[in-house]
Protein backbone atom coordinates (compact mmCIF):
# COMPACT_ATOMS: atom_id res chain seq x y z
CA UNK A 1 0.00 0.00 0.00
CA UNK A 2 1.52 3.40 -0.96
CA UNK A 3 1.22 6.26 1.36
CA UNK A 4 2.36 9.47 0.68
CA UNK A 5 5.53 11.04 2.32
CA UNK A 6 4.10 13.28 5.03
CA UNK A 7 1.86 10.53 6.46
CA UNK A 8 4.93 8.53 7.97
CA UNK A 9 4.98 12.31 10.27
CA UNK A 10 4.01 11.23 13.09
CA UNK A 11 4.90 14.03 15.56
CA UNK A 12 2.84 16.24 16.45
CA UNK A 13 2.74 19.91 14.81
CA UNK A 14 5.06 22.45 15.98
CA UNK A 15 2.70 24.60 17.26
CA UNK A 16 0.73 21.51 19.26
CA UNK A 17 4.12 20.72 20.89
CA UNK A 18 5.27 24.22 21.82
CA UNK A 19 1.58 24.38 23.56
CA UNK A 20 2.18 21.11 25.39
CA UNK A 21 5.76 21.72 26.36
CA UNK A 22 4.81 25.63 27.95
CA UNK A 23 1.49 23.59 29.80
CA UNK A 24 2.51 23.06 33.27
CA UNK A 25 3.15 19.87 34.45
CA UNK A 26 1.29 17.66 37.28
CA UNK A 27 3.99 19.31 40.41
CA UNK A 28 3.41 22.58 38.74
CA UNK A 29 -0.78 22.12 39.02
CA UNK A 30 -0.73 20.80 42.69
CA UNK A 31 1.22 23.81 43.78
CA UNK A 32 -0.99 26.63 42.46
CA UNK A 33 -3.38 28.48 44.94
CA UNK A 34 -6.78 30.26 44.24
CA UNK A 35 -5.14 33.47 45.29
CA UNK A 36 -2.86 32.67 42.60
CA UNK A 37 -4.75 31.69 40.28
CA UNK A 38 -7.05 34.41 40.66
CA UNK A 39 -3.79 37.12 40.28
CA UNK A 40 -2.59 35.39 37.36
CA UNK A 41 -6.54 35.54 35.68
CA UNK A 42 -6.92 39.41 35.80
CA UNK A 43 -3.09 39.92 35.04
CA UNK A 44 -4.14 38.03 31.74
CA UNK A 45 -7.34 39.53 31.31
CA UNK A 46 -6.70 42.88 32.15
CA UNK A 47 -4.86 43.81 29.10
CA UNK A 48 -7.42 42.89 26.37
CA UNK A 49 -10.43 44.31 28.68
CA UNK A 50 -8.77 47.54 28.70
CA UNK A 51 -9.85 48.78 25.27
CA UNK A 52 -13.75 48.16 25.27
CA UNK A 53 -13.99 49.70 28.89
CA UNK A 54 -12.14 52.73 27.05
CA UNK A 55 -14.11 52.83 24.54
CA UNK A 56 -17.39 52.43 27.12
CA UNK A 57 -16.00 55.54 28.47
CA UNK A 58 -16.00 57.46 25.12
CA UNK A 59 -19.18 56.59 24.32
CA UNK A 60 -20.81 57.53 27.46
CA UNK A 61 -18.57 60.94 27.17
CA UNK A 62 -20.06 61.57 23.55
CA UNK A 63 -23.73 60.59 24.58
CA UNK A 64 -23.30 63.07 27.77
CA UNK A 65 -22.25 66.01 25.44
CA UNK A 66 -24.55 65.47 22.67
CA UNK A 67 -27.28 65.80 25.66
CA UNK A 68 -26.02 68.79 26.90
CA UNK A 69 -25.67 70.33 23.85
CA UNK A 70 -28.94 69.36 22.82
CA UNK A 71 -29.92 70.67 26.21
CA UNK A 72 -28.24 74.27 25.18
CA UNK A 73 -29.91 74.05 21.66
CA UNK A 74 -33.70 73.86 22.92
CA UNK A 75 -36.22 72.29 20.46
CA UNK A 76 -35.81 74.35 17.48
CA UNK A 77 -35.03 73.14 14.56
CA UNK A 78 -31.54 72.83 15.20
CA UNK A 79 -31.74 69.79 17.87
CA UNK A 80 -32.23 68.03 14.66
CA UNK A 81 -28.91 69.12 13.32
CA UNK A 82 -26.70 68.37 16.26
CA UNK A 83 -28.44 65.27 16.48
CA UNK A 84 -27.20 64.38 13.11
CA UNK A 85 -23.71 65.57 13.52
CA UNK A 86 -23.68 63.28 16.82
CA UNK A 87 -24.58 60.57 15.13
CA UNK A 88 -21.84 61.14 12.53
CA UNK A 89 -18.98 61.44 15.17
CA UNK A 90 -20.85 58.40 17.41
CA UNK A 91 -20.71 56.55 14.13
CA UNK A 92 -16.98 57.04 13.57
CA UNK A 93 -15.78 56.39 16.52
CA UNK A 94 -17.91 52.90 16.76
CA UNK A 95 -17.46 51.92 13.50
CA UNK A 96 -13.15 52.28 14.46
CA UNK A 97 -13.44 50.07 16.92
CA UNK A 98 -15.44 47.22 15.50
CA UNK A 99 -13.11 47.34 12.52
CA UNK A 100 -10.19 46.28 15.16
CA UNK A 101 -12.68 43.80 16.22
CA UNK A 102 -13.36 41.67 13.51
CA UNK A 103 -9.72 42.07 12.36
CA UNK A 104 -8.74 40.72 15.71
CA UNK A 105 -11.27 37.35 15.08
CA UNK A 106 -9.83 37.64 11.59
CA UNK A 107 -6.15 36.72 12.60
CA UNK A 108 -7.43 34.16 15.30
CA UNK A 109 -9.34 32.55 12.55
CA UNK A 110 -6.19 32.69 10.17
CA UNK A 111 -3.90 31.05 12.75
CA UNK A 112 -6.70 28.56 13.87
CA UNK A 113 -7.28 27.43 10.04
CA UNK A 114 -3.43 26.93 10.02
CA UNK A 115 -3.26 24.97 13.27
CA UNK A 116 -5.89 22.37 11.82
CA UNK A 117 -4.49 22.35 8.48
CA UNK A 118 -1.25 21.27 10.09
CA UNK A 119 -2.97 18.09 11.53
CA UNK A 120 -4.13 16.32 8.39
CA UNK A 121 -0.59 14.62 7.26
CA UNK A 122 0.06 14.01 11.13
CA UNK A 123 -3.24 12.47 11.62
CA UNK A 124 -2.70 9.89 8.75
CA UNK A 125 0.36 9.10 9.36
CA UNK A 126 -0.90 8.24 13.41
CA UNK A 127 -3.36 6.43 11.89
CA UNK A 128 -1.03 4.72 9.77
CA UNK A 129 1.21 3.47 12.51
CA UNK A 130 -1.67 3.00 14.67
CA UNK A 131 -3.64 0.76 12.94
CA UNK A 132 -7.43 2.45 13.30
CA UNK A 133 -9.93 0.85 11.55
CA UNK A 134 -10.97 1.89 8.39
CA UNK A 135 -13.96 3.68 9.63
CA UNK A 136 -13.11 5.50 12.33
CA UNK A 137 -10.07 6.96 9.71
CA UNK A 138 -12.73 7.70 7.53
CA UNK A 139 -14.96 9.81 9.75
CA UNK A 140 -11.56 11.70 11.68
CA UNK A 141 -10.96 12.34 7.80
CA UNK A 142 -13.71 13.83 7.42
CA UNK A 143 -14.06 15.46 10.55
CA UNK A 144 -10.92 17.24 10.01
CA UNK A 145 -12.20 18.22 6.30
CA UNK A 146 -15.36 19.63 7.57
CA UNK A 147 -13.75 21.76 10.36
CA UNK A 148 -11.31 22.96 7.37
CA UNK A 149 -13.78 23.64 4.87
CA UNK A 150 -16.43 25.86 8.03
CA UNK A 151 -13.50 27.63 8.98
CA UNK A 152 -12.65 28.64 5.59
CA UNK A 153 -16.07 29.49 4.94
CA UNK A 154 -16.10 31.66 7.78
CA UNK A 155 -12.60 33.40 7.50
CA UNK A 156 -13.25 34.37 3.57
CA UNK A 157 -16.76 34.89 3.74
CA UNK A 158 -18.13 35.46 6.36
CA UNK A 159 -15.90 37.95 8.27
CA UNK A 160 -15.96 40.13 5.56
CA UNK A 161 -19.57 40.31 5.00
CA UNK A 162 -19.61 41.04 8.68
CA UNK A 163 -17.47 44.05 7.92
CA UNK A 164 -19.66 45.26 5.14
CA UNK A 165 -22.63 44.71 8.04
CA UNK A 166 -21.16 47.14 10.28
CA UNK A 167 -20.23 50.00 7.61
CA UNK A 168 -23.70 49.40 5.98
CA UNK A 169 -25.60 49.68 9.98
CA UNK A 170 -23.62 53.01 10.71
CA UNK A 171 -24.72 54.31 7.10
CA UNK A 172 -28.59 53.31 8.06
CA UNK A 173 -28.20 54.96 11.51
CA UNK A 174 -26.73 58.15 9.93
CA UNK A 175 -28.93 58.76 7.24
CA UNK A 176 -32.23 57.01 8.87
CA UNK A 177 -33.11 56.02 5.11
CA UNK A 178 -35.75 53.27 5.23
CA UNK A 179 -33.87 51.36 2.08
CA UNK A 180 -30.16 51.35 3.72
CA UNK A 181 -32.14 49.93 6.75
CA UNK A 182 -33.39 47.29 5.37
CA UNK A 183 -29.92 46.51 3.66
CA UNK A 184 -28.96 46.83 6.68
CA UNK A 185 -31.14 43.81 8.10
CA UNK A 186 -30.77 42.09 5.01
CA UNK A 187 -27.19 41.63 5.72
CA UNK A 188 -27.55 40.90 8.97
CA UNK A 189 -29.93 37.90 8.27
CA UNK A 190 -27.07 36.76 6.05
CA UNK A 191 -24.97 36.84 8.28
CA UNK A 192 -26.51 34.68 10.79
CA UNK A 193 -27.95 32.33 7.64
CA UNK A 194 -24.53 31.86 7.51
CA UNK A 195 -23.34 31.04 10.77
CA UNK A 196 -26.30 28.59 11.46
CA UNK A 197 -25.05 26.84 8.25
CA UNK A 198 -21.77 26.53 9.56
CA UNK A 199 -22.93 25.75 12.81
CA UNK A 200 -25.27 22.88 11.24
CA UNK A 201 -22.47 20.79 9.50
CA UNK A 202 -20.24 21.10 12.49
CA UNK A 203 -23.12 19.63 14.48
CA UNK A 204 -24.01 17.35 11.78
CA UNK A 205 -20.22 15.87 11.51
CA UNK A 206 -20.21 15.66 15.49
CA UNK A 207 -23.06 13.10 15.70
CA UNK A 208 -22.28 11.27 12.82
CA UNK A 209 -20.08 8.56 15.05
CA UNK A 210 -19.89 8.57 18.56
CA UNK A 211 -16.01 7.89 18.22
CA UNK A 212 -15.47 9.66 21.43
CA UNK A 213 -17.37 6.62 23.35
CA UNK A 214 -18.88 7.08 26.61
CA UNK A 215 -20.42 10.32 26.54
CA UNK A 216 -20.65 11.53 30.03
CA UNK A 217 -24.01 13.15 30.38
CA UNK A 218 -24.32 14.80 33.90
CA UNK A 219 -26.28 17.66 35.27
CA UNK A 220 -23.32 19.65 34.87
CA UNK A 221 -23.11 19.12 31.13
CA UNK A 222 -26.56 19.69 31.00
CA UNK A 223 -26.61 22.96 32.52
CA UNK A 224 -23.57 24.43 30.18
CA UNK A 225 -25.41 23.29 27.36
CA UNK A 226 -28.42 25.29 28.18
CA UNK A 227 -26.73 28.01 29.28
CA UNK A 228 -24.94 27.46 25.64
CA UNK A 229 -27.97 27.92 23.86
CA UNK A 230 -29.24 30.55 25.46
CA UNK A 231 -26.44 32.90 25.75
CA UNK A 232 -24.88 32.33 21.93
CA UNK A 233 -26.95 33.44 19.12
CA UNK A 234 -27.32 31.38 15.95
CA UNK A 235 -24.30 28.85 16.98
CA UNK A 236 -25.66 27.86 20.48
CA UNK A 237 -26.96 24.32 19.24
CA UNK A 238 -23.71 23.57 17.98
CA UNK A 239 -21.75 24.51 20.74
CA UNK A 240 -24.10 22.59 23.16
CA UNK A 241 -23.65 19.65 20.91
CA UNK A 242 -19.37 20.67 20.56
CA UNK A 243 -19.78 21.17 24.42
CA UNK A 244 -20.54 17.31 25.09
CA UNK A 245 -18.40 15.50 22.28
CA UNK A 246 -15.43 18.24 24.83
CA UNK A 247 -16.71 16.59 28.08
CA UNK A 248 -15.97 13.05 26.34
CA UNK A 249 -12.58 14.42 25.28
CA UNK A 250 -11.62 15.63 28.76
CA UNK A 251 -13.44 12.15 30.56
CA UNK A 252 -10.90 10.25 27.95
CA UNK A 253 -8.01 12.47 29.06
CA UNK A 254 -8.58 12.52 32.21
CA UNK A 255 -5.46 12.32 34.33
CA UNK A 256 -2.87 12.91 31.37
CA UNK A 257 -0.60 15.88 30.51
CA UNK A 258 -2.54 16.76 27.79
CA UNK A 259 -5.53 18.11 29.20
CA UNK A 260 -3.44 20.90 30.71
CA UNK A 261 -2.25 21.45 26.71
CA UNK A 262 -6.13 21.67 25.67
CA UNK A 263 -6.65 24.18 28.72
CA UNK A 264 -3.68 26.21 27.34
CA UNK A 265 -5.57 26.22 24.00
CA UNK A 266 -8.84 27.63 25.59
CA UNK A 267 -6.81 29.99 27.20
CA UNK A 268 -5.33 31.33 24.31
CA UNK A 269 -8.97 32.60 23.03
CA UNK A 270 -10.14 34.18 26.03
CA UNK A 271 -8.76 37.35 25.81
CA UNK A 272 -10.33 37.23 22.21
CA UNK A 273 -13.97 36.43 23.47
CA UNK A 274 -13.71 38.67 26.63
CA UNK A 275 -13.47 41.34 24.13
CA UNK A 276 -16.42 40.53 22.35
CA UNK A 277 -18.83 40.16 25.66
CA UNK A 278 -17.42 43.75 26.93
CA UNK A 279 -17.68 45.70 23.42
CA UNK A 280 -21.04 43.80 23.41
CA UNK A 281 -21.97 44.98 27.09
CA UNK A 282 -20.68 48.46 26.52
CA UNK A 283 -23.20 48.83 23.75
CA UNK A 284 -25.55 47.46 25.22
CA UNK A 285 -25.35 50.13 27.91
CA UNK A 286 -24.62 52.88 25.78
CA UNK A 287 -27.94 52.41 23.68
CA UNK A 288 -29.88 52.11 26.69
CA UNK A 289 -28.10 55.41 27.90
CA UNK A 290 -28.69 57.15 24.56
CA UNK A 291 -32.62 56.24 24.31
CA UNK A 292 -32.96 57.64 27.80
CA UNK A 293 -31.25 60.88 26.27
CA UNK A 294 -33.56 61.26 23.45
CA UNK A 295 -30.85 60.12 21.26
CA UNK A 296 -32.91 57.37 18.70
CA UNK A 297 -30.25 57.00 15.74
CA UNK A 298 -27.67 56.51 18.70
CA UNK A 299 -29.26 54.07 20.70
CA UNK A 300 -30.27 52.25 17.20
CA UNK A 301 -26.77 52.12 16.08
CA UNK A 302 -25.83 50.61 19.38
CA UNK A 303 -28.72 47.64 19.55
CA UNK A 304 -27.05 46.65 15.54
CA UNK A 305 -23.37 46.98 16.76
CA UNK A 306 -24.00 44.74 19.65
CA UNK A 307 -25.71 42.48 17.71
CA UNK A 308 -22.45 42.49 15.27
CA UNK A 309 -19.88 41.91 18.79
CA UNK A 310 -22.07 38.96 19.87
CA UNK A 311 -22.04 37.50 16.70
CA UNK A 312 -18.06 37.85 16.12
CA UNK A 313 -18.39 35.85 19.73
CA UNK A 314 -20.09 33.38 18.20
CA UNK A 315 -17.90 32.79 14.92
CA UNK A 316 -14.73 32.48 18.13
CA UNK A 317 -16.98 30.54 20.13
CA UNK A 318 -17.14 27.65 16.92
CA UNK A 319 -13.83 28.13 16.36
CA UNK A 320 -12.90 26.83 19.89
CA UNK A 321 -14.87 24.13 19.69
CA UNK A 322 -13.10 23.25 16.65
CA UNK A 323 -9.55 23.61 17.97
CA UNK A 324 -10.59 21.90 20.84
CA UNK A 325 -11.78 18.91 19.67
CA UNK A 326 -9.80 18.36 16.47
CA UNK A 327 -6.62 18.71 19.35
CA UNK A 328 -8.16 15.86 21.38
CA UNK A 329 -8.80 13.80 18.65
CA UNK A 330 -4.96 13.64 17.71
CA UNK A 331 -4.51 13.22 20.89
CA UNK A 332 -6.53 9.94 21.08
CA UNK A 333 -5.70 9.13 18.30
CA UNK A 334 -1.91 9.27 19.38
CA UNK A 335 -2.54 7.80 22.66
CA UNK A 336 -4.29 4.52 20.20
CA UNK A 337 -7.38 5.51 21.43
CA UNK B 1 -24.04 97.84 30.08
CA UNK B 2 -26.57 96.17 28.65
CA UNK B 3 -29.60 97.70 30.84
CA UNK B 4 -27.51 101.61 30.41
CA UNK B 5 -27.72 101.08 26.37
CA UNK B 6 -31.09 100.03 26.46
CA UNK B 7 -32.22 102.91 28.80
CA UNK B 8 -30.18 105.23 26.46
CA UNK B 9 -31.54 104.22 22.98
CA UNK B 10 -35.30 104.11 24.72
CA UNK B 11 -34.02 107.74 25.75
CA UNK B 12 -32.87 108.67 22.20
CA UNK B 13 -36.11 106.83 20.91
CA UNK B 14 -38.42 109.58 23.34
CA UNK B 15 -36.46 112.34 22.85
CA UNK B 16 -37.11 111.82 19.05
CA UNK B 17 -40.40 111.10 19.23
CA UNK B 18 -41.20 114.20 20.94
CA UNK B 19 -39.27 116.58 18.91
CA UNK B 20 -40.56 114.89 15.75
CA UNK B 21 -44.16 115.95 17.59
CA UNK B 22 -43.05 119.76 17.93
CA UNK B 23 -41.79 119.76 14.58
CA UNK B 24 -44.53 118.40 12.76
CA UNK B 25 -47.03 120.55 14.93
CA UNK B 26 -45.40 123.66 13.74
CA UNK B 27 -45.35 122.39 9.81
CA UNK B 28 -41.48 121.83 9.58
CA UNK B 29 -42.60 117.93 8.84
CA UNK B 30 -38.97 117.48 6.57
CA UNK B 31 -36.83 118.49 9.54
CA UNK B 32 -39.16 116.06 11.56
CA UNK B 33 -37.84 113.61 9.14
CA UNK B 34 -34.59 114.58 9.56
CA UNK B 35 -34.45 114.02 13.21
CA UNK B 36 -35.82 110.91 12.98
CA UNK B 37 -33.08 109.64 10.70
CA UNK B 38 -30.31 111.43 12.79
CA UNK B 39 -31.75 109.61 15.90
CA UNK B 40 -31.85 106.62 13.70
CA UNK B 41 -28.18 106.86 12.74
CA UNK B 42 -26.70 107.94 15.99
CA UNK B 43 -28.92 104.83 17.79
CA UNK B 44 -27.62 102.22 15.33
CA UNK B 45 -23.70 103.83 15.68
CA UNK B 46 -24.20 102.75 19.27
CA UNK B 47 -25.70 99.12 18.44
CA UNK B 48 -23.39 98.19 15.73
CA UNK B 49 -20.23 98.43 18.10
CA UNK B 50 -22.59 96.30 20.86
CA UNK B 51 -23.18 93.80 18.13
CA UNK B 52 -20.07 93.60 16.72
CA UNK B 53 -18.56 92.79 19.93
CA UNK B 54 -21.26 90.19 21.05
CA UNK B 55 -19.95 88.09 17.53
CA UNK B 56 -16.52 88.99 18.45
CA UNK B 57 -17.03 87.17 21.61
CA UNK B 58 -19.11 83.78 19.66
CA UNK B 59 -15.89 83.94 17.36
CA UNK B 60 -13.66 83.41 20.31
CA UNK B 61 -15.96 80.89 21.75
CA UNK B 62 -17.10 78.80 19.40
CA UNK B 63 -13.55 78.69 17.56
CA UNK B 64 -15.97 79.89 14.51
CA UNK C 1 -27.91 85.03 41.33
CA UNK C 2 -27.62 86.54 37.57
CA UNK C 3 -30.98 85.50 36.38
CA UNK C 4 -32.48 88.14 38.17
CA UNK C 5 -30.67 90.98 36.54
CA UNK C 6 -31.31 89.18 33.20
CA UNK C 7 -34.84 89.18 33.90
CA UNK C 8 -35.32 92.42 34.51
CA UNK C 9 -33.46 93.89 31.76
CA UNK C 10 -36.17 92.03 29.49
CA UNK C 11 -38.91 93.77 31.52
CA UNK C 12 -37.55 97.01 31.25
CA UNK C 13 -36.61 96.46 27.98
CA UNK C 14 -40.37 95.02 26.98
CA UNK C 15 -41.60 97.86 28.90
CA UNK C 16 -39.62 99.98 26.80
CA UNK C 17 -40.32 98.63 23.73
CA UNK C 18 -44.47 99.19 24.03
CA UNK C 19 -44.21 102.40 24.75
CA UNK C 20 -42.03 103.67 22.14
CA UNK C 21 -44.41 101.27 19.60
CA UNK C 22 -46.80 103.48 17.92
CA UNK C 23 -44.63 106.38 18.14
CA UNK C 24 -41.24 105.26 16.87
CA UNK C 25 -41.69 101.75 15.84
CA UNK C 26 -38.31 101.83 14.37
CA UNK C 27 -36.82 102.60 17.82
CA UNK C 28 -38.39 100.03 19.47
CA UNK C 29 -37.29 97.43 17.43
CA UNK C 30 -34.15 98.81 18.06
CA UNK C 31 -34.74 98.73 21.68
CA UNK C 32 -35.79 94.81 21.76
CA UNK C 33 -32.59 94.11 18.98
CA UNK C 34 -30.15 95.76 21.92
CA UNK C 35 -32.08 93.66 24.93
CA UNK C 36 -31.23 90.51 22.93
CA UNK C 37 -27.96 90.96 22.07
CA UNK C 38 -27.28 92.38 25.50
CA UNK C 39 -28.53 88.96 26.59
CA UNK C 40 -26.90 86.90 24.22
CA UNK C 41 -23.30 88.64 25.36
CA UNK C 42 -24.39 87.77 28.99
CA UNK C 43 -25.01 84.30 28.69
CA UNK C 44 -22.14 83.82 26.16
CA UNK C 45 -19.86 85.36 29.00
CA UNK C 46 -21.31 82.95 31.54
CA UNK C 47 -20.46 79.85 29.38
CA UNK C 48 -17.61 79.89 28.91
CA UNK C 49 -16.34 77.84 31.40
CA UNK C 50 -18.47 75.05 29.90
CA UNK C 51 -17.03 75.85 27.10
CA UNK C 52 -13.42 75.74 27.93
CA UNK C 53 -13.79 72.26 29.90
CA UNK C 54 -15.27 70.61 26.68
CA UNK C 55 -12.16 71.95 24.82
CA UNK C 56 -9.94 70.37 27.02
CA UNK C 57 -11.98 67.13 26.13
CA UNK C 58 -10.51 66.97 23.12
CA UNK C 59 -7.74 64.99 23.60
CA UNK C 60 -10.08 62.11 24.88
CA UNK C 61 -12.16 61.76 21.51
CA UNK C 62 -10.43 60.60 18.36
CA UNK C 63 -11.19 62.69 15.67
CA UNK C 64 -12.63 66.21 14.89
CA UNK C 65 -16.23 65.55 16.65
CA UNK C 66 -16.26 67.57 19.96
CA UNK C 67 -15.00 70.89 17.29
CA UNK C 68 -17.56 69.91 15.03
CA UNK C 69 -20.14 69.92 17.74
CA UNK C 70 -19.04 73.54 19.47
CA UNK C 71 -18.81 74.74 16.28
CA UNK C 72 -22.45 73.66 15.01
CA UNK C 73 -23.73 75.26 18.46
CA UNK C 74 -22.60 79.19 18.15
CA UNK C 75 -24.16 78.92 14.48
CA UNK C 76 -27.00 78.25 16.02
CA UNK C 77 -27.41 80.65 18.44
CA UNK C 78 -25.81 83.48 15.69
CA UNK C 79 -28.18 82.10 13.25
CA UNK C 80 -31.27 82.11 15.11
CA UNK C 81 -30.47 85.50 16.89
CA UNK C 82 -30.39 87.13 13.29
CA UNK C 83 -33.64 85.09 11.90
CA UNK C 84 -35.90 86.50 15.16
CA UNK C 85 -34.46 90.11 14.80
CA UNK C 86 -35.51 89.46 10.94
CA UNK C 87 -38.78 88.39 11.92
CA UNK C 88 -39.67 90.72 14.67
CA UNK C 89 -39.28 93.68 12.06
CA UNK C 90 -41.78 91.59 9.99
CA UNK C 91 -39.13 90.16 7.50
CA UNK C 92 -40.40 86.20 6.95
CA UNK C 93 -38.50 85.51 3.99
CA UNK C 94 -35.23 87.18 5.24
CA UNK C 95 -35.87 85.25 8.33
CA UNK C 96 -36.68 81.88 6.58
CA UNK C 97 -33.20 82.60 4.05
CA UNK C 98 -31.11 83.23 7.36
CA UNK C 99 -32.22 79.91 8.54
CA UNK C 100 -31.67 78.02 5.44
CA UNK C 101 -28.05 79.90 5.53
CA UNK C 102 -26.72 78.83 8.84
CA UNK C 103 -28.52 74.77 8.28
CA UNK C 104 -26.24 75.35 5.38
CA UNK C 105 -23.06 76.37 6.88
CA UNK C 106 -23.93 73.73 9.52
CA UNK C 107 -23.71 71.12 7.87
CA UNK C 108 -20.88 72.28 5.61
CA UNK C 109 -19.17 72.03 9.30
CA UNK C 110 -19.75 68.02 9.24
CA UNK C 111 -18.06 67.67 6.09
CA UNK C 112 -14.95 66.79 8.19
CA UNK C 113 -16.53 64.08 9.58
CA UNK C 114 -18.23 62.76 6.34
CA UNK C 115 -14.34 62.80 5.31
CA UNK C 116 -13.26 60.82 8.34
CA UNK C 117 -16.24 58.16 7.97
CA UNK C 118 -16.00 57.76 4.38
CA UNK C 119 -12.11 57.07 4.65
CA UNK C 120 -13.11 54.57 7.04
CA UNK C 121 -14.99 52.50 4.29
CA UNK C 122 -12.38 52.59 2.04
CA UNK C 123 -10.14 51.76 3.78
CA UNK C 124 -11.61 48.48 5.61
CA UNK C 125 -13.53 47.62 2.00
CA UNK C 126 -10.51 47.46 0.36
Amino acid sequence: MLLPTAAFAAQLPDQTQEILRTAPDIAQVSSWTLDGLWAAALRILAQPAAAPLRFFVQLCGYLLLCGVLGLLCGKTGWRACLDCLAVLGFGGVSLAAMMQLVQRVSATALDCRNYLAAFIPVYSGAVALGGQNAGAAAYSGLFYAVSGLVGGVIGQVLLPVMQVYFCFAACACIWGDAGIEEAARLFSRCLVWLLKGCGAVFGFVLGLQNILTGAVDSAALKTGRSVLQGLLPVVGDAAAAALTGAASAVHLLKGSLALAGMAALTALFAPGLLQCFLYAAAFGAAGALASFGGQKQCGRLCALYGEGAKLCASVLVLYLFMVLLSTALLLLTGNGG
Amino acid sequence: MEIDLVFKIAATGIIVAVLNQLLIRSGREDQAMMTTLAGLVVVLTMLVRQISDLFVLIKALFEL
Amino acid sequence: MVIFQWAVLAFAAAVLQLTLKKEQPAFAFLVSACAAAGLLGAVAGQVRPLLVWLQGLEAYFPGEGIRCLVRVLGIALVAQFAADLCREAGLAAAASAVDLCGRALALLQALPLLQQLLDAFAGYLQ
